[in-house]
C-alpha cells in the first residue's frame, strides 16, 4: 500500500548493498577508465556504421561485401574496447 | 546423490560464471558414496591443474576431430563423388575460408596451410559454442566457456605465433633471410626505431590475438550474468518489482545471447582471419 516508500526502502538496501562492495581506494579508476575506452569504440563503431551504410546506398550491389567488411572490422574495433574492459576486471579482481 | 547446483543459479559475484573452477564444483560434496568420489576425483584433477575449462577444452578437441572425420573418410574413399549432408556443411566452410581468406591473402601456394587454418577456426568455434549451451553452467558452479580463460586463449596464440614463424622460416630457407624480410626496407638512419617498433608489433600481435578472443567470450558471459543477476537481488526482497525487472531481463538476456552466439562465431573467424595475415607476411613478405 505504501508503495513509494517500499520502493525507496528496497532501493537504499540496494544502495547500501552496493556499497559494501565498491571499490575504494584506486579500484575507483579501473572502471572509469574503461568508461571512457567505451566512448572510444562508441565513436569508432558508429563512425564505421554511418560510412558502410552510405556506401550501401550508394551502391546496393555491393552490399554483400560491404555487410562482411563492416562486421569484420567491428569486431576489431570492439576488441580494442574490451581489452580496456579486460583490464578493469582484472584490477577489480585483486 | 546431493544436488545443490540449483542454489548456484544466482551467484553473488557476476565474475564467478566466468572463472575457473574444479570440476564438479558446486554440484557434489565431500560426503559418502558416489558423489564422494566425484568430488574425490575433481579435487585431484583440480590439483594438477585440470579444471572445468581445461576439460572443456578436451572435450571440444574430441569434437573437432569427429567434425571433420566422417567427411574426411568419405572423400577419401570416393575423391570425386558427391559428399552428402554433413559434407556439405563442412564443404561450406571450408570454401568460405579458401576464398576468402587463404586465395586473396595467400594465393595457390597458401593450399598446403589450408588444412591448419581449418582447424583454428573449428577448434575455436567449437570452443565458443560450448559456452552457450546454458545448464552446461550448473555442472559445477559457472565457468563453462574454454575460451574465457586467457591461459587457453593464450596456448592458442602462441600455437599460432610458432606456426606462423616456423611456416616462414621453412618458406625462406635461411634463417637471417628471414629476420632480414622481418622489418621494411627504410633508409640506415631511421632503421633502429623501426627495429624497436617492429618487434614491439611482433610481440604484442599473439597477445592481442589472445586477449581479444578471451575478452569477447568473458564480456559477454559477464554481461549476461549480471542482467540475471538483478532478478535474483530484488526478486528476494520485492516480489512484484522482481516480477516486472525479470520479464524486462530475460528479454534483454535472450536479445544479448543472440548476439553472443553471433559474436562466437565472428571471433572464431577474425582469429583466423588475423593468423592468415601474419602467415602470408612471414611466408610473402613482398605482398
Amino acid at each position: 500500500m505504501d508503495m513509494p516508500i517500499e520502493f525507496l526502502n528496497v532501493f537504499s538496501g540496494f544502495l547500501a548493498q552496493a556499497g559494501e562492495v565498491a571499490p575504494s581506494g584506486y579500484g575507483l579508476y579501473a572502471p572509469i577508465g574503461a568508461g571512457l575506452a567505451a566512448i572510444g569504440v562508441g565513436l569508432g563503431i558508429g563512425k564505421l556504421a554511418a560510412s558502410s551504410v552510405e556506401s550501401i546506398a550508394r551502391q546496393p550491389e555491393a552490399s554483400a561485401d560491404i555487410k562482411g567488411a563492416m562486421i569484420l572490422t567491428a569486431a576489431f574495433i570492439e576488441g580494442v574496447g574490451l581489452f580496456a574492459a579486460v583490464i578493469a576486471f582484472m584490477s577489480l579482481q585483486k | 546423490m546431493t544436488f545443490s547446483g540449483f542454489n548456484l543459479l544466482a551467484a553473488a559475484d557476476p565474475m564467478d560464471h566466468v572463472n575457473d573452477k574444479p570440476l564438479f564444483d558446486g554440484l557434489v560434496q565431500k560426503g559418502e558414496g558416489f558423489s564422494n568420489w566425484l568430488w574425490e576425483v575433481s579435487n585431484h584433477l583440480y590439483g594438477l591443474g585440470i579444471t572445468k575449462q581445461v576439460v572443456l577444452f578436451f572435450i571440444a578437441g574430441i569434437l573437432t576431430l569427429l567434425f571433420f572425420w566422417s567427411y574426411v573418410r568419405q572423400i577419401k574413399k570416393d575423391p570425386d563423388g558427391v559428399p552428402g549432408r554433413w559434407g556439405n556443411f563442412v564443404e561450406t566452410i571450408l570454401d568460405v575460408l579458401r576464398d576468402q581468406l587463404v586465395l586473396p591473402f595467400i594465393g595457390e601456394s597458401g593450399m598446403k596451410y589450408l588444412p591448419m587454418l581449418a582447424t583454428f577456426f573449428v577448434y575455436i568455434l567449437i570452443c565458443n559454442l560450448l559456452g552457450l549451451i546454458p545448464l552446461l553452467d550448473y555442472v559445477g558452479h559457472g565457468g563453462n566457456t574454454a575460451t574465457a580463460n586467457i591461459f587457453i586463449t593464450g596456448g592458442l596464440a602462441f600455437c599460432a605465433f610458432f606456426l606462423y614463424h616456423a611456416l616462414g622460416l621453412r618458406e625462406q630457407g635461411n634463417i637471417f633471410t628471414y629476420i632480414k624480410n622481418l622489418f621494411p626496407h627504410v633508409p640506415v638512419f631511421i632503421l633502429p626505431l623501426i627495429i624497436v617498433i617492429e618487434l614491439m608489433a611482433h610481440i604484442i600481435r599473439p597477445c592481442a590475438l589472445a586477449i581479444r578472443l578471451m575478452a569477447n567470450m568473458m564480456a559477454g558471459h559477464v554481461m549476461i550474468a549480471v542482467i540475471l543477476g538483478f532478478t535474483a537481488h530484488l526478486t528476494m526482497d520485492w516480489l512484484v518489482g522482481g516480477a516486472v525487472v525479470s520479464l524486462i531481463s530475460v528479454v534483454a538476456v535472450t536479445a544479448l545471447t543472440f548476439l553472443e552466439l553471433l559474436v562466437a562465431i565472428i571471433q572464431a573467424f577474425v582469429f583466423t582471419f588475423l593468423t592468415t595475415v601474419f602467415l602470408s607476411m612471414a611466408v610473402h613478405p613482398d605482398h
